[in-house]
């Protein structure tokens, strides 16, 4: 399996060309169906908590927000009743609330794809590109769902008390800070360097001198014996394999 | 770190392991000191100081602003931005001296490695933010998607590549280093 080995400058061009193309790509063709793919699934895991039926639903409303409707969790049942109806009846229950949370967000939940798209095809090309474009993709998928339920709720703690000890508060406000304003970047250049090996093996770990533009990965001692037994690649590999250590 | 068996469950990889773990921790103590009040009050004194750097550097090329504490704003046409914790580089900074602080290397090259790469993060970010000052005035319809999405993105992919040149001079200097 040959790896094409690149220079922190090279992979630096290629994404200086690479990320405005992805970023372009992700705003203008992909950003509605990943909004979609988002909303569906949200939608989906919503109607698995107890209580939940068929009007569990999160819809797009005509300025672009989400209207969040979900059944109402039941320790937040009294402070809703308080909140909203203090004069009537216990009798009468809040079974769900509507949310109205901002598109923009959900963007920025998704925006860690472009990035991680960039980093990964400027990085060295191999068969590992597509198996990581894939698996990256579909964990910033999973990401964006989760950052999507802490947000909704953060912005249940901000409007009644699901988390009522200092620290569970801290915890809650801090993951919130991370998720908004870290994670959408951090996740993609993390996820880049664990899912493409060959990139992390270019970065991490060392580049012995004169290493020709194209190297094998095989163990050096296998490729020591193929050097030994075919004439014409044996000089090219056998120099190759003196970089790599066993 | 040697390049063979780099696998990140293989024995050979547990520098690496211990990279991430300590990545990962460093990031997490650097952003939780950004949530204490007397941190962010230095902050936000570090972005008033870059925000009077920009103001200082537009009136240098003939342009007219103002700038208070964080905010700088445009004379001609009242246009304002007010830089805050996203935008002054600080959660890049976060990240750098994290990936810096976490990668087996002695403490010399890693204070080289932290110090030239915040002159590096920064000098790009005061760019950034006068970019965005301008294409804020001129086409204000591409300030958030440039702003949130496409600057941030560059700036990260930069650390990026700025780690792998560190850490590639940082191995190549110390030939048979292994662990920090």
């Amino acid at each position: 399996m040959r790896v094409e080995t690149r220079s922190p400058g090279g992979f630096l061009l290629r994404g200086l060309v690479l990320l405005p193309a992805m970023l372009a790509l992700w705003w203008l063709l992909l950003l509605h169906p990943l909004l979609e793919m988002v909303r569906v699934s949200a939608e989906l895991a919503l109607r698995a908590l107890p209580r939940a039926g068929a009007l569990t639903r999160i819809t797009e409303e005509t300025g672009g927000d989400w209207a969040i409707r979900m059944p109402l969790p039941s320790p937040l049942e009294a402070a809703a009743r308080q909140m909203f109806a203090p004069s009537q009846t216990p009798q009468v229950k809040t079974r769900f609330l509507t949310l109205r949370l901002p598109r923009q967000l959900f963007i920025r939940f998704t925006m860690a794809m472009p990035l991680f798209w960039a980093i990964v095809l400027a990085a060295p090309l191999s068969w590992r590109t597509v198996r990581a474009m894939a698996a990256g993709t579909a964990l910033l998928g999973v990401l964006a769902l989760a950052s999507s339920a802490l947000y909704v709720a953060h912005t249940l703690q901000q409007q009644m008390p699901l988390v009522s000890s200092r620290a569970g508060v801290f915890l809650l406000d801090f993951s919130h800070y991370l998720n908004t304003d870290a994670l959408p970047y951090v996740a993609a250049i993390v996820l880049a360097l664990w899912l493409h090996a060959d990139l992390r093996s270019q970065v991490f770990f060392r580049r012995p001198a004169g290493l020709p533009q194209l190297e094998d990965r095989q163990p050096a001692r296998t490729q020591a014996v193929e050097g030994r037994g075919r004439k014409g690649r044996g000089k090219k590999r056998g120099g190759i394999s003196k970089g790599a250590r066993p | 770190m040697d390049r063979t068996n780099s696998s990140l469950s293989s024995p050979a990889a547990a520098p690496l392991r211990r990279f991430l773990f300590l990545f990962l921790l460093l990031c997490l103590a650097g952003f939780g000191l950004l949530q204490w009040p007397a941190v962010d009050r230095v902050v936000t004194q570090f972005s008033a100081l870059l925000v009077t750097v920009s103001a200082a550097l537009i009136r240098l090329f003939g342009g007219r602003v103002v700038n208070e504490q964080t905010i700088l704003r445009s004379v001609a046409n009242g246009f304002s931005v007010r830089m805050m914790n996203g935008c002054n580089g600080i959660h890049v900074t976060v990240l750098w001296a994290a990936s810096v602080l976490a990668f087996p290397a002695p403490w010399r090259r890693k204070a080289a490695g932290l110090a030239a790469g915040m002159v590096v993060i920064h000098s790009l970010n005061l760019v950034r933010f006068l970019v965005l000052f301008y294409v804020g005035q001129a086409q204000s319809a591409w300030f958030d998607f440039l702003h949130v999405y496409a600057a941030e993105s560059l700036m990260m992919f930069v650390t990026l590549a700025l780690f792998w040149f560190w850490a590639q001079t940082v191995l190549r200097s110390a030939s048979g280093l292994d662990a920090g």
